[in-house]
């Protein structure tokens, strides 16, 4: 007897309508009950260390993190760290971007600037810190460190990207004779797009925890850093966890915001 | 006149070409045919100049522009379009670096206004049957369709010499056909009458599209045969194959 394939495909139609919503909700599910396992994990933590000046619970830290929310003061403090991190990141992708690109296409800028981002990859954050802090007032001090921390990431993603552009659309533009300028915006940048784009989402996680040391070495004023170690220096781990919290879900936003402006998929 | 002189190369301590010599007529349809491996793209990328000779010239002269150098256009075995850009995008990139003096010092405005390169890239856009895909997305077209994005790129600039390395290779028969009729299309409806060269391993490609065959075989490789279409017959095409 034969085999026969019969075709369903108003079936089929359906069953894509209807499955991509439900994976999607799964999705969400599954993503709400790893939280409330990991939230369960510190609950046990806690209960079995317990002592609320080592590990505060996950209820308490909820509680401080509702009141630093609702006071109007944190909202100055969160608005100046944002813009110290901002200002650092910024920095540091527009000349990243720009010396990583000369760098990418020429051997004798990138041997000059390479012995530069080697040192700055491997100097720990926080001997940048203390000669920022001899070298700078306290708020530009994390401003400097985080810079300085996320320069060599997008240089390095940028010079990659430059380095891996197709060099069949190279042959055929510079064949047709297309102006150096167009070939940069055309060609150049815009096959180094993703590279560049997926450096500066990890340079933004670690421009934050640059900014956040420098702010507890330092010590601005209005700076989450400064309220880490107030929280340190009064036995308030509650606290500490909150501004945690907060440094983490400013990171993730601003990630967020990233990915979805410049169209990079961070999953 | 299009003379290589006495080529050379070697990849290795292999002899792609030894003191090869032809001549290209102007204003015809050339294909240089040969059996794969045997340097036909190599030596169509000396002709185009993205690959230098180890000994002897390419003589490119030109009697409409005695200042410039020959403007040349290329249709490579892939697209190569920019993934990035919509079809109308990669077609302008190229119309809008048209300059107006052709040549090493070449800092001259552009040939086409912002209008005339947009009409430019609609009649191109029609000559190949893609004027409903013009602001497409590439990954929106198929590989034949990309293929002829990179033919209206090829007429679009305004060449003295096309050339061709293999653009239908990856086509089946019926897309090759319908290829074969917009490379027409393009071909009779171009005022310039361009010269084209171009490069194929497929025996009936090169007597549907060239006024002259070049045979390539051997190694070093030589051109072991030449044939005008009016010459073509099947016992010349068993002759043909017999060189291969």
């Amino acid at each position: 007897m034969m085999a026969s394939i019969i075709h369903h495909p108003s079936k089929k139609g359906t069953d894509l309508k209807n499955v991509l919503p439900r994976n999607k909700a799964l999705a969400t599910w599954k993503k709400i009950l790893i939280t409330l396992l990991w939230i369960a994990v510190w609950e046990v933590a806690y209960l079995i260390i317990n002592n609320d000046v080592y590990f505060p619970s996950p209820i308490e830290t909820a509680k401080t993190l509702c009141l630093l929310i609702l006071k109007k003061g944190t909202w100055l403090i969160i608005g100046w760290s944002v813009y110290r991190t901002l200002f650092a990141l910024i920095s540091s992708v527009v000349l990243g971007v720009i010396i990583g690109i000369a760098c990418g296409l020429n051997r004798t800028m990138y041997d000059i600037f390479n012995p530069l981002v080697v040192v700055l990859k491997s100097t720990p954050v926080v001997s940048v810190i203390i000669i920022a802090i001899i070298w700078f007032r306290s708020t530009n001090v994390p401003v400097f460190s985080g810079f300085l921390m996320c320069f060599p990431i997008v240089f390095s993603g940028t010079v990659a990207g430059i380095r891996n552009t197709d060099p069949k659309l190279i042959e055929m533009c510079s064949f047709y004779r297309v102006k150096r300028s167009d070939m940069l915006s055309a060609l150049y940048f815009r096959s180094s797009l993703p590279y560049i784009n997926a450096s500066v989402v990890s340079a933004i996680g670690i421009c934050w925890k640059a900014v956040a040391a420098a702010e507890v070495l330092s010590m601005p004023k209005n700076s989450i850093g400064a309220n880490l170690y107030f929280a340190k220096t009064t036995l308030d781990p509650a606290a500490l966890f909150a501004w945690t919290f907060i440094i983490i879900m400013l990171s993730f936003i601003l990630e967020t915001i990233y990915a979805k402006v410049s169209g990079y998929d961070k999953n | 006149m299009i003379k290589i002189d006495d080529i050379s190369k070697k990849y290795g301590s292999e002899e792609l070409f030894s003191h090869l010599t032809a001549e290209f007529e102007e204003h015809k349809v050339s294909c240089i045919l040969g059996a794969s491996g045997v340097g036909k793209t190599t030596l169509l990328n000396i002709l185009a100049g993205l690959c230098l000779p180890d000994s002897g010239r390419v003589i490119i002269s030109s009697d409409s522009e005695p200042d410039g150098e020959k403007r040349c256009s290329y249709v490579f075995q892939e697209p190569r379009l920019l993934p990035w850009y919509n079809v109308h995008d990669n077609l302008d990139l190229i119309a809008r670096n048209v300059r107006k003096v052709h040549g090493k010092n070449d800092k001259q405005k552009g040939i086409y206004s912002k209008e005339e390169r947009d009409e430019l890239i609609k009649e191109q856009l029609k000559l190949v049957g893609l004027e409903n895909y013009e602001y497409s997305l590439l990954s929106e077209l198929s590989g034949g369709m990309l293929q002829r994005v990179s033919l209206s790129r090829a007429f679009l600039y305004p060449a003295d010499i096309l050339f061709l390395d293999e653009p239908f290779k990856e086509q089946d028969t019926k897309l090759k056909n319908e290829l074969y009729e917009t490379f027409f299309r393009e071909y009779e409806n171009d005022s310039k009458r361009r010269t084209v060269i171009f490069v194929t391993h497929d025996i009936s490609e090169a007597q549907k599209l060239a006024d002259n065959i070049f045979v390539l075989a051997g190694r070093p490789a030589e051109i072991v045969g030449k044939f005008s279409r009016d010459e073509f017959s099947d016992d010349l095409k068993t002759e043909i194959m017999r060189l291969l």
